[in-house]
Order: C-alpha cells, then structure tokens, then sequence
C-alpha cells in the first residue's frame, strides 16, 4: 500500500474505495492514533515483517497489518488473533498461494478455540457462521483485507476463483466449548484447555445437515454421510481435509451413547458411499485415473472412495446454538492443501502432559 | 508457475503449458516472482482442457509441440 494523501474535503469512506483498498464494503479509516493503538497490541516493531502474502508476495510488515486491522473494524484485542491466522495461513503446507489462486470457490475458514473466545466476544454459539456478531465478523474480514491488498489476490485477476463463496467476507468461528460434550477441539490435538489456537482449512461453504428424528448417533451421523457421499465437492475428486460442524443438539445426543469424538470421526469416514463408479462416471468419459486421490485407493468398479484419507483427516467441531437439531459439514479444497492450527503466540503441543485430552476430563 | 521458478533458479530449463484462460494470471504470477519472461515463453493452448476427449486432447498437444521443444531448446 503506497499512500496518498487526500484533501481535507474529500469523503474518506469514497476515497479508501477510488484506491482499490477494500472488500466492497465501506472500511474503517486507518487514522494514525487507530493504527498505533493496533500497532501497540501487536508489539511495536512498525516495520518487522511478519510474512510474505502471495500471489504478490506482498510485505506484511506489522504496520501494513495494523492498517488493515484497522480498516476492518477490528479491536486491538483482536490483533493477536488475525495475526496468529496469517501466519497460519503462511506455513508452507497449507499452500495458501495455491487458495488465492484457484478457480475452485476455497475460502480460508477460521475455528478459534480456547479462553480467546471470551475475551473478545468471539461468537460460538447462534448463527455461529452468520452475521451479527464484531470479532466474527471483522477477524475474517481483516484476513481477507490482507488476502486482497497485501496478497494481491483481486477476483479476476490473481484470484481465479469461478464463483467464491460468500466466505471470503469473512469466515471465522469459534467452537462452542461451554456446549460440547467432549475435550475442545485444541486438547484432543494436544494442547491445554488454557492454550488459544487457531485452525484454518482452505474450505467451501457450510452445507446444513438436518435431522429431527433420529434419537442415536447412527441416525444423526446417516444424514452427514448423506451429505459427504457426493462427487460434486471438492474432496470426492481431490481428498485432503474436511470439517464436520456438529451443533449441540446432535453431539449431545451422540455423547449420550458414549460415542467419543474419534468414534464419529471414525463411523462418518467408514460409511460414506462414494464409489469409483460414481466418480469416473461409469467410464462414460474414458478411463480416469485421477493422480489426486491417494495411491492405494482401488481403482476399479465397484471400489469404495473414501471422502479423504483417514478419519483424522475429518475435523469435527461443536458449535452453534443450544436449540435445533442442525450440524454442517464444510468440504476441503483437496490435498493441495493440508489445514494448519496454531498456537497464538506459536507455542508447540503440549503433548508430553496430554496425549489424548483425557487429562482434561 | 512456482515450479517453473523453483527449475529456472536452479538453472534447468522449463516451459509453462496452460490454456488461454491464464494468460493474464501467469504474467501476474512470474512479474511477483521476478521472472516475467516465464510467462512470456509459456504456451498457451486453446481453453478448456479439463473436459477435452482424448481426440482433442491429442490435437492440442499436437499443435502446441513445436511451440513447447523451442521454448525449451532456444
């Protein structure tokens, strides 16, 4: 971002739109007093480079972030959080060059966990991937911002994306830990119930998965692998990773029949119904090998395609609100990109005290 | 076109094949890079491939060979 100055008559919400420096909605001035208190809860050090955003593989100096933390509508609470995403986003193995400049509509989703929730009103409950609540909302918009005006990643441009999804405003969740019935999402991967982490999965839109009568894990869990046993995502043809959103409803009463959270993940991914027929179209197309499934996946008729590789590969989450019997399951774009979760302050795994959540019990 | 970059850096000769589609997005990608000349020794095939029978296939690759040998030899 090169400044210029403008006029002290000009409309400041109509000039940030002239330079090309928003998501389409009207932003936040970036005044000076609103960048350093941002720049403040980010650490001072206006020029330290945090990362390299591609496909520009423009600068994120800590100032250029605070600027754009600030056009989102961003507190400074908020900082640690984006930041922490960003350099998520920027580890190699999540190929984030690659998900700006798809053609596939991938958005980077945000699963925040840990007391970070309560800190800075992050919504986790009701309308958790809706509208209607600041940190939600203005987390996934500022990484966007840095997506766009640091990454360089303008539709039509060096996003190549066909359609995108409305995700890419913003897209960003916390779990509902108060209302899940099992260890947070973070401690079953080996931190502490204290630590914040951030996940992020280069993900599509949430599809809403019903089910009003079924009073068993089986039944609930039928209707998820209704919803996983297509060949219209993105993992039925390219595999890699997916998220399964349980809402509180649904995991209570799975949890009631003392299903553990490697149970569901285990029954979804053993049950889903994707056959090497349905996705090579019964030969009506030629022979397809297709080099992104794994190896040692039967290709012949009537082989089972699993939706990703192993169940680990399907991340479960709690979250919405306390009252429907909804959960959602968010396909991956594929194995050219593997999800990360971070630490916010990059702390490593606390796996030496706790292997498997149990000591969280 | 990190690939290419990753070759060329290393001093082994590559060529960018894509459809025409990209043109503009490979020049955007090799000038953030620092090797614009990637994308201006690409070639570039009539688009789509992705749904292209085997025939058409064959026919694209037919026509772009010569293009894709000297983008490499010269």
């Amino acid at each position: 971002m090169t400044a210029t100055q403008p006029n002290d008559n000009v409309d400041l919400i109509e000039w940030y739109f002239e330079q090309g420096w928003t998501d389409g909605l009207p932003v936040v001035p970036p005044t000076p007093d609103a960048v350093a208190a941002m720049l403040e809860s980010l650490g001072g050090e206006a020029d330290r480079v945090e990362a390299r955003i591609p496909p520009r593989w423009g600068s994120l100096t800590r100032e250029v972030l605070a600027i754009n933390l600030v056009l989102a509508g961003c507190l400074p609470a908020y900082a640690k959080v984006v930041r922490a995403a960003l350099l998520a986003l920027t580890s190699p193995h999540f190929n984030l060059n690659g998900v700006q400049a798809t053609t596939h509509m991938a958005a980077p989703l945000l699963v925040i966990n840990g007391p970070v929730r309560h800190d800075i009103q992050l919504n986790s409950g009701a309308n958790v991937f809706g509208s209607g609540v600041r940190a939600n909302a203005t987390i996934g918009r500022a990484i966007r911002l840095v997506l766009l005006n640091v990454g360089g990643a303008w539709p039509g441009d060096l996003d190549k994306s066909t359609l995108g999804h409305p995700g890419k405003y913003t897209f960003c969740i916390g779990e509902n830990e108060e209302a899940s019935p099992w260890a947070p999402y973070h401690v079953e991967q080996g931190y502490t119930a204290e630590d914040n982490t951030v996940f992020c999965l280069a993900a599509e839109g949430p599809h809403s998965v019903t089910n009003h009568v079924a009073n068993d894990p089986q039944g609930i869990l039928d209707s998820l692998i209704s919803a996983m046993s297509t060949i219209a995502h993105n993992n039925a043809v390219s595999s890699g990773a997916c998220a399964v959103v349980l809402g509180p409803e649904h995991a209570s009463t799975i949890a009631a029949k003392n299903w553990s959270r490697q149970d569901v993940k285990r029954y979804l991914w053993s049950n889903t119904t994707n056959t090497y027929d349905d996705i090579s179209f019964g030969g009506r197309y030629g022979q397809i090998y297709n080099r992104n499934l794994p190896k040692w996946y039967k290709r012949e008729t009537g082989a089972r395609i699993p939706i990703v590789p192993s169940p680990d590969d399907i991340h479960l989450f709690v979250a919405g609100g306390e009252a429907g019997r909804f959960s959602a399951f968010l396909p991956g774009w594929g194995h050219m990109s593997a999800p990360v979760l971070r630490e916010l302050d990059g702390r490593s795994l606390a796996r030496d005290a706790c292997i498997d959540g149990t000591c969280e019990l | 076109m990190h690939d290419l970059a990753d070759y060329e850096t290393r001093g082994i000769p590559t060529v960018m094949v894509a459809s025409s589609e990209f043109v503009a997005a490979a020049e955007k990608q090799s000038t953030a890079l620092g090797l614009p000349a990637l994308a201006t020794q690409a070639v570039y095939v009539p688009h789509p491939i992705q749904d292209a029978t085997d025939t058409e296939m064959r026919a694209k690759a037919r026509d772009a060979f010569k293009a894709i040998v000297a983008a490499i030899t010269d």
